[in-house]
């Protein structure tokens, strides 16, 4: 947030550049008084419009007036159709157009000439015939003139001109003088300001933070506040000062949510505790085919059913590479997980992954501050309780890709890729 | 032109690559769907065979299942045999499977029509069983070109049995090691009551029953307590099933699986029944279907769906020693064998687990059976 505190509503220079040369030719120790110019931005011309005099001479009382009344007309014309802005004194004008009428047969002869007081700008003539001198008559000939006029003379830079009163101390010296601005950030004590070039600073007890910087530029700089989110910033530097008021969202402690497994969907909710906010987490889930939103895949039949479900019990954790406000995160996940098999008359460490060391990576997008969705790839390293006697490749059917290790007694799965939510609180 | 070869060829691997990648990844759930399924501590894995493309709809379960008569005796390691009679929607079979040291098999009933629930387990290779048509206890082998055979008639029963009979088992126990006195026995089901009929061999036309189990039906009727008449009609006619019959030579009691089903709702309740020789007008009953004997020990299945089966394991009094979980889509006890374990010959009960794989529309489906031993002193309650 950045505001303009009214402590600092000084007066300063709109400059288009902020430097002020100032040559001082005076004697040591001496006030000099001296004018400068500088260039602004740029600024319509005034322009003032009148009747030509010879012309309103030449034409009769009813004409004349009726010339005068659309002289007026073009005034509005040039008001609302150019970036000409009307002057209501000629000394005061920077553009004269004169209008004149001259009666012919069946109509009149409108005339406009435009001068300008600027030196090297020409003027400009134009004429065109009308039927009557009413503003219905003539609306042809006065867009036609407040086109032409616009194209003629654009705004221009303004001419600022400033009285700077300075001290001389030496003679023949050159003062440079940077009109600066200051930023306050005001933050919590300990924030963490990583500034360009590598530069950082810490708010101290007082919460506030000040630099002088250059007018009319913008600041951005990285706020950082340990337990809560960190925060990209760019501040524009007005010329009255900038003032930035951090507010930090804590990071999230806890963090629920649901992930959606394999082909048959099997919904596994998750809980993750971070103990280093923001970076490292613990936590776990339980995944069961009792939560598959497709129950069964390998049976069709109306009485056949799975028989055996599985309930996996996850505990484990992760590292997040990235900071916590990049809207895309990666990290590395790893858990311990043990698998018990359950159904009818059936509750029991289960034969196959009874224990097993899960090894995943996960992508993961922010999508608003407390909710994030994430694809994970995840294998596993799983022990096999196989009856002495029986394979250990073939103690389920089908058994997941992988290979069999260490003779069998543990099977190393290929990764499962599942996508998951989840949800900070 | 060698530009464009160019980008084609990067193009090419690109994708190539993203299918290679694509195709390693495990898209599918780990469904555990186990083949094999652990059991419990105690068990010893003997055999697994599996069968492909097996065609069938639905669930896949055990009607009957017994162990091959011979291997279970000689206490020869790995050539324990068991056959299983599986029932299955639209199945693409009729017969039974055998396991044995070469495989899982399915063998074909070629025109044999034995009672499946009647299958019993016989001193000799292959199976009893009794023959519809003609009353005979016969012994069916797999004659190993697939198709079922019969070797030969073990007893014809029908011409001891006196008025109308409604059920028909023989059934053979001797436990290894032991010399009991009666080896087989026989059960006849009339419109009066229970007979028995025991001898050291069958002998068709042989002289009637032992004994006569008095009361021992209308005591089995009045046992039942879901599906009764006065507090829960049922729609079937007549009392009850008889399903299952076996006998211990060395507790010395006889056991039957009775039931009452429901046709309409289909609701059923089979509950274990038993008479001691020594009490031949006491019939005791619990909730459960018995599948076997183990010795002196009785094998009772409880009100259980898979994959977890629990058995309750009791003595003739049918009172409980112990309850074990055998895993599996379905689950049989096959009967008692010996089989070397640890090295050392060592009576055993044999349970059967089936598994079926995945459906797959070109390759019908995997069926796996495992054959797992327990030892039989821990059955009494040991260990």
């Amino acid at each position: 947030m950045s505001r303009r505190p009214a402590c600092r509503n000084r007066a300063r220079p709109a400059a288009l550049a902020c430097y002020l040369t100032v040559l001082c030719l005076g004697a040591a120790a001496q006030d000099r008084v001296s004018r400068v110019q500088s260039l602004d931005e740029l600024a319509p011309r005034r322009v003032y419009v009148a009747a030509d005099g010879a012309a309103l001479a030449a034409l009769s009382r009813e004409e004349a007036s009726a010339l005068e009344a659309l002289v007026h007309f073009v005034g509005l014309e040039l008001e609302a159709r150019t970036r000409l802005v009307l002057a209501f004194e000629e000394g005061a004008a920077e553009l004269v157009v004169r209008i004149g009428a001259a009666s012919q047969r069946g109509g009149y002869e409108l005339s406009a000439l435009a001068l300008p007081r600027r030196e090297g700008e020409a003027p400009l003539r134009y004429a065109a015939r009308a039927p009557a001198l009413g503003p219905d008559d003539a609306r042809s000939f006065m867009r036609e003139l407040a086109a032409r006029l616009d194209r003629a003379y654009p705004p221009v830079p303004a001419m600022v001109t400033e009285i700077v009163t300075e001290r001389v101390v030496e003679e023949r010296k050159i003062v440079t003088i940077i009109e600066g601005a200051a930023l306050s950030v005001i933050a919590p004590p300990g924030t963490v300001l990583s500034l360009p070039d590598g530069e950082e600073a810490a708010v101290d007890e007082t919460g506030v933070w000040e630099r002088e910087l250059e007018q009319n530029t913008s600041y951005a700089y990285r706020a950082r506040l340990a337990g809560h989110l960190a925060q990209n910033r760019v501040v524009f530097i007005a010329p009255g000062g900038a003032v930035d008021e951090l507010r930090f969202r804590p990071l999230d402690r806890w963090r629920f949510g649901l992930d959606l497994r394999y082909i048959n969907f099997v919904a596994v909710p998750q809980l993750e505790w971070y103990p280093v906010p923001g970076r490292l987490f613990v936590g776990g889930g339980v995944e069961s085919s009792f939560l598959a939103l497709v129950q069964s895949y390998d049976k069709n039949d109306d009485d056949a059913g799975v028989l055996v479900h599985y309930v996996d019990v996850q505990l484990g954790g992760g590292l997040w590479l990235r900071e916590a406000d990049d809207a895309w995160n990666y990290g590395l996940t790893l858990g311990l997980a043990t698998r018990l098999d359950a159904g009818a008359g059936l509750f029991r460490l289960a034969d196959y992954a009874p224990a097993s060391l899960r090894l995943g990576a996960r992508i993961s997008r922010q999508l608003t501050p407390r909710l994030s969705a994430f694809a994970e790839g995840n294998g596993r390293l799983a022990l096999i309780l196989a009856p002495e006697g029986v394979d250990p490749t073939e103690i389920m059917n089908p058994m997941p890709f992988g290979m069999p290790l260490l003779d069998g007694l543990v099977y190393l799965e290929l990764p499962t890729f599942f996508i998951g939510l989840r949800y900070g609180l | 032109m060698k530009k464009l070869n160019g980008r084609l060829i990067a193009a090419f691997s690109t994708l190539a690559a993203a299918a290679l990648v694509a195709g390693s990844c495990n898209f599918m759930m780990p469904t555990p769907n186990y083949p094999v399924m652990r059991q419990e501590k105690g068990f010893h894995l003997l055999r697994i065979g599996s069968m492909d493309k097996v065609w069938f709809r639905g669930d896949l379960r055990i009607r009957a299942a017994v162990l091959d008569g011979a291997s279970s005796r000689d206490a020869v390691y790995g050539n324990l045999g068991a056959y299983f009679v599986v029932e299955a929607k639209d199945a693409g079979f009729d017969g039974f499977l055998h396991l044995d040291e070469t495989g899982l098999r399915l063998v074909n009933r070629n025109g044999l029509e034995y009672e499946a629930m009647s299958m019993a387990q016989g001193p000799d290779p292959g199976f009893w069983a009794r023959l519809a048509s003609t009353d005979e206890i016969v012994r069916i082998i797999d004659d190993g070109s697939g198709n079922a055979a019969q070797s030969s008639v073990v007893a014809n029963l029908g011409s001891t049995m006196a008025g109308t009979v409604s059920a028909l088992w023989m059934d053979w126990d001797q436990p290894p090691g032991s010399t009991p006195p009666d080896t087989y026995r026989a059960a006849f089901v009339d419109n009066a009551d229970l007979a028995f009929r025991s001898d050291i061999v069958p002998v068709a036309g042989s002289a009637l029953a032992d004994f006569t189990a008095l009361l021992a039906r209308d005591a089995m009727a009045d046992s039942f307590e879901e599906l009764t008449a006065a507090g829960d009609p049922y729609w079937n006619d007549g009392r009850f099933e008889f399903r299952r019959f076996g006998f211990s030579s060395t507790a010395g009691y006889s056991w039957f699986a009775i039931r009452r089903f429901d046709g309409v709702s289909g609701r059923e309740e089979t509950r274990a029944a038993a008479i001691l020789d020594a009490q031949p007008g006491v019939t005791r009953t619990v909730r459960g279907e018995p599948e076997g004997n183990a010795g002196g020990v009785l094998v009772i299945r409880q009100d259980s769906e898979p994959p977890g089966i629990r058995y309750a394991l009791t003595d003739g009094q049918l009172q409980p020693s112990r309850t074990i979980t055998v895993y599996g889509d379905d689950v049989r006890y096959l009967g008692d064998a010996i089989e070397p374990i640890d090295g050392v010959p060592t009576p055993v009960a044999v349970f059967g687990s089936v598994s079926v794989g995945p459906e797959s529309k070109d390759d019908g489906r995997r069926v796996t059976i495992s054959l797992w031993a327990h030892r039989l002193d821990s059955f009494a309650g040991g260990e």
